[in-house]
């Protein structure tokens, strides 16, 4: 049954085709069962931080609380993001374009360098004792931070920089071979876009950490501050937008999988990968909208100008991607305003990661990335928990679970193991969802209504209103989302140890139904496909424009309730 | 001349039975969210108050160290519980009247300070404050304001020549103090 194809070092993937080579195997799973250990490691903290800011229990004192906050950032923001865009540019070059990795020694290489940059960065923090300051993840000059901090940090980014550039030998040999394929497939063209940004972002993170490793260690007498911030800004949110792209690229990929779904114009999709290449990275500016030492016009440019242009990114792939869903759905004839919808395969954890992460990024995340990033309105929730609110919305209900779905298909599709539960691996991504986006709420309101102070151990000795019933609801959410994290990381485990062995060979499903065509309903016969229509997106795309309006002009009417101008 | 270009994603919407009720209803939700946002979020959410009053209390020379002065106030030692120069030592103390339900949590936290009053010479002195939370602002204010009042009274009574001043009207430059 199980058939290798023509070349022994390769096995075709029995759902979507695709050969895959056995070599790229391990290093990707590697990357990706590392990441899912700093998943595990950072979810933890994560009780320990909102016990402690849940006054009521306050766990932590204050030292301890500022190093599980430094842990918590890295392993989540830092390890886990990057070890898991390691193994999706892996999957997008080597799998996706059907070639072996450009080398194999440069993978192990990359993961070496990779891991011992971070476990130099968490030890040192565990271990530096009290006469350093905690980085947190906003490690500003001139902090006393311990240099073996910063080498790890640079070790690790040094690693990922290898990765990167075996990513783009990969794309650039598989290229050469196939000189029939004019451009690259979306999905790797997503990827690129998130490799050139995480390679700015690297850069710039290299640069600011070298610099300030070197003022450390005394080789150097002083340190602009703000210089500093603008190029470790490069760092701390480019590495974000890296997970942006990814997700992105996640997204496409999951809509594929879940109903063989096909962006409805690959031009404007790649349109939208370009602009996130063009403006993404100077939307970091908005971290230091607050600062004296740049100028009003820069913070505008910036924060305003540029960030629309990533803003508009994002709005056409919040289009394009339910659009391309929908027309799959159609084609199937699913008939209907939202007879498509209704008829999803919502109990496919794929098109569930796809449906959770998209709605609450864009919902929760989206707006609130845009008002906070305007100027004005930043300074209601500049250095408030409103901030963190925002980011584990798109960081951890968006690229975490779009990754969690990912996750779920390289267990199935390149580790070939069956998933112990798909119910329970679909319910763990709704329950995991809901969760974290009480936190997030709980968080954003905590900071936008009550100005509660983020990176804070012990707000109530501070004068300030609090709301020990939001606060409440950060801890106990909190601890459901880890939770649903546990659930992830038992499913994921005992799925690769115990599940079933998927067979390999030739395609088996129709790739027009989807991966998974048997659990979308069939439709009636005479429903006719209707070409192009995606009146249902656009419908829901209205609501989100909406929404949107509706928020940014509350948060204007809050800002001038707030200064008393009348 | 032109040809006719064809849209098959233009299509109808179909009919559906709630379609003209679907809008009335979005509008409404979104008129529930501004009010929400505008409203009953900002103000009416059960909230916590905090209030806080700082006294900067300056023996006189001569008099007791500020660590003597501190004890005979009943304030937190300075060197039992900090763990570097400077840093907030405080206790929560019960300076709520017994029949007030509405002050939850009261803490005092006392510092030593420098104040720069002589090049080279810099004079010691106690930051002292207290925060007060509670359900009712005002009071809590009032609590702040009575215990602010007491320890007033109490510390010129300890050490006659003694200035005890708000921290605002303080003119003087001070930092906390460098070692103990």
């Amino acid at each position: 049954m199980s058939s290798k194809s023509a070349r022994a070092d390769y096995w075709t993937c029995a759902v979507t085709g695709l050969r895959v080579h056995e070599a790229t195997v391990p290093p990707l799973l590697v990357n990706a069962v590392t990441a899912i250990g700093f998943l595990l490691l950072g979810g933890l903290l994560s009780v320990l931080l909102a016990l402690t800011r849940w006054e009521a229990v306050h766990l932590l004192p204050a030292n301890w609380y500022y190093v599980t906050l430094t842990l918590h950032a890295w392993s989540m923001l830092g390890f886990w993001m990057i070890f898991f865009e390691i193994a999706i540019l892996y999957f997008a070059s080597s799998v996706v374009l059907q070639v072996p990795l450009a080398s194999l020694r440069a993978a192990w290489l990359a993961y070496v360098v990779m891991i011992g940059g971070a476990l130099l960065a968490a030890v040192t923090v565990l271990v530096q004792g009290d006469g350093w300051d905690q980085p947190l993840l906003t490690s500003y000059a001139p902090l006393k931070i311990h240099p073996l901090f910063l080498l790890g940090a640079i070790i690790f980014a040094v690693g990922a920089f290898v990765g990167l550039g075996l990513f783009f030998a990969t794309v650039w040999r598989a290229q050469r071979a196939d000189i029939e394929r004019r451009s690259l497939p979306l999905v790797v063209f997503g990827a690129v876009v998130a490799a050139i940004i995480a390679t700015e972002s690297l850069l710039g993170g290299a640069v600011a950490y070298g610099w300030y490793f070197l003022y450390t260690i005394g080789v150097i007498p002083t340190i602009d501050a703000e210089m500093y911030r603008v190029l470790f800004w490069l760092l701390g949110h480019g590495s974000q937008q890296i997970n942006l792209a990814a997700m992105v690229t996640s997204w496409y990929l999951l809509a594929y999988i879940a109903v063989g779904a096909r962006t409805v114009s690959e031009k404007v999709s790649r349109t939208a990968f370009i602009m996130y290449a063009l403006f993404i990275n100077l939307g970091a500016a908005h971290h230091i909208l607050s600062d004296p030492g740049v100028s009003n016009a820069w913070r505008i440019f910036n924060a305003s100008y540029a960030v629309y242009g990533a803003v508009m990114a994002s709005l056409i792939h919040a289009f394009a991607i339910p659009g391309s869903v929908e027309w799959a759905l159609r084609r199937q004839g699913h008939t209907g305003l939202f007879g498509w919808l209704r008829n999803a395969p919502w109990g496919n954890p794929a098109f569930a990661s796809l449906a959770v992460s998209l709605t609450l990024f864009g919902v929760l995340g989206g707006i609130t990335g845009v008002t906070f990033g305007t100027e004005q309105l930043n300074m209601m929730v500049h250095n408030t928990l409103a901030i963190p609110g925002h980011f584990h919305a798109t960081v951890v209900a968006g690229t975490t679970i779009a990754f969690m779905g990912i996750a779920y298909q390289v267990i199935q599709l390149i580790a070939r193991r069956d998933l112990l539960s798909r119910q329970l691996a679909t319910f763990q991504l709704y329950f995991y969802g809901a969760a974290m986006a009480a936190v997030s709420v709980a968080m954003i309101w905590l900071g936008y209504f009550f100005g509660t102070p983020r990176r804070h151990a012990a707000t109530a000795a501070l004068s300030i209103v609090r709301s020990p019933l939001l606060e409440a609801v950060l801890g106990i959410a909190a601890m459901l989302a880890v939770v649903g994290g546990i659930l992830f990381l038992a499913l994921a485990v005992l799925s690769l140890l115990g599940g079933s062995r998927r067979p390999v060979g030739p395609r088996l499903a129709p790739i027009a139904g989807g991966a998974d065509a048997r659990s979308t309903s069939t439709p009636s016969p005479e429903a006719a496909p209707v070409p192009h229509d995606l009146s249902g997106t656009l419908t829901l795309c209205l609501i989100f424009l909406a929404l949107l309006l509706a928020i940014y002009a509350t948060h204007w009417v809050n800002l001038a309730s707030l200064w008393g101008v009348r | 001349m032109g040809t006719a270009i064809h849209r098959p994603s233009l299509q109808p919407l179909p009919a559906l039975p709630w379609r003209w009720l679907a809008i009335p209803i979005l509008l409404s939700l979104l008129g529930l969210l501004v009010w929400a946002e505008v409203h009953w979020l900002p103000d009416g959410l059960p909230r916590e108050y905090a209030t806080r009053a700082s006294i900067v209390i300056i023996p006189p020379g001569g008099g007791p160290r500020v660590e003597q002065l501190a004890d005979a106030l009943g304030l937190p030692a300075l060197d039992a519980t900090a763990a570097k120069p400077g840093q907030l030592t405080s206790t929560v103390v019960d300076v709520t009247p017994a029949d007030n339900q509405e002050v939850t949590h009261a803490e005092v936290g006392s510092q030593c300070i420098e104040l720069a009053t002589e090049p080279g010479h810099p004079q010691r002195g106690l930051l002292v404050t207290v925060v007060a939370r509670g359900l009712d602002h005002s009071a809590i204010e009032s609590v702040a304001a009575a215990w602010s009042d007491s320890l007033t009274a109490r510390a010129e009574a300890a050490a006659p020549g003694v200035i005890v001043k708000p921290l605002p009207m303080l003119t003087v430059p001070y930092q906390f103090c460098a070692e103990r």
